[in-house]
C-alpha cells in the first residue's frame, strides 16, 4: 500500500515536474514574442499620427456603452471623465440596468435628462427597455433605462440602441486616458478585417485626479492593489501581446474593448447566461467568423490605457478571481466543439487547449502539486536540497518574468516614472510570486465548486468612485420622473423602413 | 555534500540573476531619464531656431540630424511650430536640409530594407512641405509596409500640390490604404480644383511615378469619396458640383453628396437638397434633412415640417432636429406639429419640444 502511494506521488511529481517546465516555456515564448511586439510598437509610434484619428471627420465614429447598475456614487463622475475624451465623433450610451440606489437619478440632475424615442438599430434581445433618453446639454450622452437583467443584458440593450459602426465596452468605474479612443480606432481603420481590439487596463488606486482625468500616476499603499499592478502587468504585457501577435487572442476585458457593431449583432452579442460575457463573446466571435470563412482580426494593443479601480481587500479580490474563473470555465464548456478541430485554426489546435490545460485545470494542478510535493518531502520521497533548488529555480523564473514585464513598461509606457513606484514594483515582483499567486490558485481551483452553486449577478465592489475629485456633486436622491410602467421605447411608433 | 555545494550553487545564481535583474531595471531607467530630457531639450532648440529664423542654427541641426532620435525630435518641432512658419522659413530650412547633405541621407533612406526607417525618412522629408518632395514620395504609396503608406499619404497632403492631389486620388482608385485616410488628407482647399476636375473627368491617368502602386483590393466608390473629400474641404466652389452628385442612381454617392453639401454650404446647396427630400430612397432623404438643419436653411421650412410625416422613422427624427435647428421659426412649426393629426409626427415634435425646453432652461438658470 505504502509502496503504490509512493509510485503515485513520484509519478505525479514528474507530472508537475513536465507540467512546470511547458507552462513556464509557454510563457517565455509569449514573453519574447510581446516583448519584440513592444519594441516594434515603439519604433513605430512616432510615425503614427494618432491625433489625426482623433480629429479627422473621416475616423470612424465609437459608441461607448456604459452598463450601471447601482453606481450611483461614481457613474456621473465616470461620465465627466469620458465627456472629456479627444475624439472626433462619439456618443456614451449609459445603461441603467434597474438600478435601485438611485443611479437614474443622478443622470437625470447632472445631465437634464429628456425622455426621446429612438429606434433600436437591431434587435438583441433584451428584458423591457423603460425608455430612452438623451441629455440636451450633453448631446453625447444618452442613457437607457431597462429592467434589471445583468451586465450582458445592459450591454445588448447598449448595442441594440448604439448608433455609430463601433462600440467600446467599458465599466463604469473605469477612466480612460484622453487619447485612448483614437489609438484602438486606429487599429480598425489600420486593418478593416478588425473585429475587436482590446486595450490594456491598468490599476487606479494610489492616484492622483484633476478634472475627471488621471493628474499623476502613482502606486497605491495597500499591499493588495500593489500585486495586483503586477498581475495585471503580467498578463497585458507578458501575456496578450503574445497571444494576440500569434492570433489567438480569447480574452479581451470587458472593462475596455472595441468591437465592430455589425458583427456582433451577427452572433446575437453578450450572452447573459455567463459571468464571463467578454471573454465568451470573443470566442464566439473567432468561432462565428471562421465557420463562415470571413476574415477574424481580433487583436491587443498595449498603448489605449484605461484605468480601473481594484479591489483593496481580500474578500473582494475572492469574489471577484472565483467570477472570472467561472467565466472561463464556462466560456470553454460552452465552445468545448472548437477543441482540436482544424476548423477553428490555431484557437481550436492551440489556444483552448492551453486555455484548458494551464487556465482551467493549471489551479488544480498546481494545489495537488504543493501538496503532493510537501507530502513527498515529509515521507522523504523527494530530498530537501532538491526541493530547495526546485523552488529557488521556479521562483527565479516567474521573478524573470515578472521583471520583464516591469521592463517592458519601462521601455515603451513609462506609467509611473517615480524612483518609489520602481522600487514599489519590483519588491511586489517578489511578494507576487511568493504567496499571492498561490491564494488566487487555491481560489480559482474552488470556483468549480462555486460554479455548481451559483447563478451570475453583478460582480459587486465597493467603490471609492472618483467624485470627490471632480467637479460637480452627485445627488444620489429618488429618482423623479421614472414610470416603471413605461411602455417599452417602441412603442406607438411606426416600423422603420430599413 | 554535493546536493548542497549544487544547491548553494544554484540559489547563488538565482540571486545573482535577480540582483542583475534589478540593475537593469534600474540602469534602463537612467537611460530612458537622460534620452527623454536629451530629446525634450533638443526639441525645444530646434523650434526655437525654427521660429527665430537663425539660419546658422538650423543649418547646424540639419548638420546635427544623424541619429533616429534626433530625425524623429526635428519632425516633431517642425510640426509644433509648422502653423507659424512662412513659406520663406520653409524654404530657408529645405535649403539647410539640402546644403547639410541631410536630404541625401535621407532620400537614400528611403530606399532602406527597414520599414521605419523608410517611414521616418518619409516623414522628415515632408515636413517642411515643399513641392519638391513629391515625386521621391509618391512611390512609396505603394510601399510593402501600411505604416509607410500613411507616412507618404499624410507628407503628399504636406506638400499640398496638384500633383500630390492626383496621386492621394490614384491611391483611393488602388486602394493603397483604407479610403478614409485619403478621403481626409484630400478634404482641403488647396487640393479641391483636382478633385474637380477628377469628378468630371475621372482620375488622372498612371503616371509614370505611380506605376508601382498597383491597385491592392477592391474598388472602391470613386465619386462618393471624392464628394465626402469636397465637403471635408468646405469650399463653396465643390456645390454645383456636389449637387449634380444628387442624380446619381448610387445611393452613397447620393448621400455623400448631401452630407458634403451641408458642410460646403452657399446658395447652390439649399435648392438642391430640398429637391432631394423628394428622394425615393429615405437613407438620402433623412441625410438631406440633417443636412438642411445643418445649414440652418429658412427656405426649407416648410419642406422639413412635410418630412415629419414621412413614412421613415430617421426622416422624420432627423427632420424636427432640423427644426429645431433652424430656431425660432422651426421650434413654431415644431409647436404647430403638436395638433397634427399625424401622432407620430407629433411624438418627434414633442421630443424636440423638450430637448429645447431643457436648453432654455438651462440657459436662463
Amino acid at each position: 500500500m505504502i509502496g503504490l502511494l509512493e509510485q503515485i506521488l513520484h509519478g505525479f511529481n514528474v507530472f508537475t515536474l513536465g507540467y512546470f517546465v511547458v507552462l513556464q516555456l509557454t510563457f517565455t515564448v509569449l514573453a519574447i514574442v510581446g516583448w519584440r511586439a513592444i519594441e516594434d510598437y515603439v519604433e513605430r509610434r512616432p510615425m503614427r499620427d494618432y491625433r489625426a484619428v482623433a480629429e479627422s471627420e473621416m475616423s470612424m465614429p465609437v459608441s461607448i456603452l456604459v452598463p450601471a447598475y447601482n453606481e450611483a456614487p461614481s457613474i456621473v463622475a465616470s461620465l465627466r471623465s469620458l465627456l472629456t475624451s479627444q475624439f472626433v465623433e462619439f456618443e456614451i450610451v449609459v445603461v441603467n440596468d434597474g438600478s435601485t440606489d438611485g443611479t437614474m437619478a443622478a443622470l437625470t440632475d447632472a445631465f437634464g435628462l429628456v425622455k426621446v424615442g429612438r429606434i433600436p438599430r437591431s434587435n438583441i434581445p433584451t428584458q423591457l427597455v423603460r425608455g430612452v433618453y438623451t441629455s440636451p446639454l450633453e448631446p453625447h450622452v444618452v442613457v437607457i433605462d431597462k429592467v434589471n437583467g445583468g451586465k450582458a443584458d445592459a450591454l445588448n440593450a447598449g448595442i441594440n440602441h448604439a448608433i455609430y459602426p463601433l462600440f467600446c465596452a467599458i465599466d463604469a468605474d473605469t477612466i480612460l486616458d484622453a487619447d485612448a479612443l483614437s489609438r484602438l480606432v486606429w487599429e480598425f481603420q489600420a486593418e478593416p478585417e478588425t473585429v475587436a481590439v482590446g486595450g490594456i487596463v491598468r490599476i487606479v488606486n494610489g492616484s492622483e485626479f484633476e478634472d475627471g482625468r488621471l493628474a499623476r500616476v502613482r502606486t497605491p499603499r495597500n499591499l493588495l492593489a500593489n500585486l495586483q499592478i503586477i498581475e495585471y502587468l503580467r498578463a497585458f504585457l507578458g501575456g496578450r501581446i503574445g497571444w494576440s501577435k500569434s492570433g489567438m487572442l480569447l480574452i479581451i476585458s470587458g472593462a475596455f474593448g472595441l468591437f465592430r457593431r455589425d458583427v456582433c449583432v451577427e452572433v446575437g452579442g453578450y450572452d447573459p447566461t455567463t459571468v464571463g460575457e467578454d471573454a465568451e463573446l470573443v470566442l464566439r466571435l473567432h468561432r462565428h467568423q471562421r465557420e463562415r470563412q470571413k476574415p477574424c482580426r481580433i487583436t491587443f494593443f498595449p498603448d489605449p490605457i484605461c484605468w480601473t479601480e481594484c479591489p483593496e481587500d481580500l474578500g473582494t479580490l475572492v469574489r471577484q478571481r472565483d467570477r472570472w474563473q467561472r467565466g472561463l470555465i464556462e466560456m470553454i464548456a460552452r465552445h468545448r466543439k472548437m477543441l482540436l478541430r482544424p476548423r477553428y485554426g490555431r484557437i481550436g489546435c492551440v489556444a483552448m487547449p492551453y486555455f484548458i490545460f494551464f487556465e482551467l485545470l493549471g489551479p488544480t494542478i498546481e494545489c495537488l502539486g504543493y501538496t503532493l510535493f510537501a507530502l513527498s518531502l515529509v515521507l522523504g520521497l523527494v530530498s530537501l536540497p532538491f526541493a530547495l533548488a526546485f523552488f529557488a529555480v521556479s521562483l527565479t523564473y516567474s521573478l524573470v518574468l515578472s521583471f520583464l514585464v516591469i521592463l517592458m513598461e519601462e521601455r515603451a509606457f513609462r506609467r509611473y516614472p517615480g524612483w518609489s513606484d520602481l522600487i514599489r514594483l519590483t519588491l511586489c515582483a517578489v511578494a507576487e510570486n511568493v504567496g499571492y499567486r498561490q491564494l488566487l490558485a487555491v481560489v480559482r481551483m474552488r470556483s468549480w465548486y462555486t460554479l455548481m452553486r451559483r447563478k451570475q449577478h453583478w460582480g459587486e465592489m465597493t467603490r471609492k468612485g472618483f467624485g470627490p475629485l471632480l467637479p460637480g456633486g452627485v445627488d444620489v436622491g429618488a429618482a423623479p420622473g421614472l414610470d416603471p410602467t413605461a411602455d417599452p421605447v417602441l412603442a406607438g411608433e411606426a416600423p422603420a423602413e430599413r | 555534500m554535493t546536493s548542497l555545494t549544487g544547491l548553494i550553487v544554484l540559489v547563488g545564481s538565482s540571486l545573482l540573476l535577480w540582483i542583475a535583474l534589478v540593475g537593469l531595471a534600474v540602469t534602463r531607467k537612467l537611460l530612458r531619464d537622460r534620452r527623454e530630457l536629451r530629446s525634450g531639450e533638443r526639441r525645444a532648440r530646434y523650434a526655437a531656431a525654427l521660429r527665430d529664423e537663425d539660419s546658422a542654427a538650423i543649418a547646424a541641426i540639419c548638420g546635427d540630424v544623424w541619429s533616429a532620435a534626433a530625425q524623429v525630435d526635428l519632425a516633431v518641432a517642425i510640426d509644433a511650430v509648422y502653423a507659424t512658419l512662412s513659406r520663406s522659413q520653409l524654404s530657408a530650412l529645405r535649403h539647410a536640409m539640402e546644403a547639410s547633405e541631410l536630404l541625401e541621407r535621407l532620400s537614400a533612406d528611403l530606399g532602406s530594407r527597414r520599414p521605419t526607417t523608410r517611414a521616418r525618412a518619409a516623414l522628415l522629408l515632408t515636413r517642411p512641405g515643399v513641392p519638391a518632395v513629391v515625386e521621391q514620395i509618391v512611390p512609396l504609396l505603394g510601399d510593402p509596409d501600411p505604416d509607410v503608406r500613411l507616412v507618404a499619404c499624410s507628407g503628399l497632403a504636406r506638400a499640398a500640390t496638384p500633383d500630390a492631389a492626383e496621386a492621394l486620388i490614384w491611391g483611393l482608385v488602388a486602394h493603397v490604404l483604407p479610403p478614409e485616410r485619403i478621403i481626409e488628407r484630400l478634404g482641403a482647399p488647396w487640393a479641391v480644383e483636382t478633385v474637380l476636375v477628377a469628378l468630371g473627368e475621372g482620375p488622372t491617368p498612371v503616371s509614370e511615378v505611380l506605376t508601382g502602386v498597383a491597385p491592392r483590393g477592391e474598388e472602391v466608390e470613386l465619386d462618393a469619396s471624392l464628394a465626402r473629400a469636397l465637403g471635408l474641404a468646405r469650399d463653396p466652389r465643390a456645390a454645383t458640383a456636389l449637387a449634380a452628385l444628387l442624380d446619381r442612381d448610387s445611393v452613397e454617392v447620393r448621400i455623400s453628396a448631401a452630407r458634403a453639401l451641408g458642410r460646403v454650404g452657399g446658395a447652390a446647396c439649399v435648392p438642391a437638397l430640398i429637391a432631394t427630400l423628394e428622394s425615393d430612397d429615405w437613407p438620402v432623404r433623412a441625410q438631406a434633412a440633417k443636412s438642411l438643419g445643418a445649414l440652418g436653411a429658412a427656405d426649407a421650412l416648410e419642406p422639413l415640417e412635410r418630412c415629419l410625416s414621412d413614412q421613415a422613422w430617421w426622416v422624420r427624427a432627423n427632420a424636427a432636429r432640423a427644426l429645431r435647428d433652424l430656431g425660432e421659426p422651426g421650434i413654431e412649426a415644431l409647436q404647430r406639429t403638436l395638433e397634427h393629426d399625424d401622432r407620430y409626427a407629433a411624438d418627434r415634435a414633442r421630443e424636440q419640444l423638450a430637448l429645447h425646453a431643457v436648453i432654455e432652461e438651462h440657459a436662463a438658470a
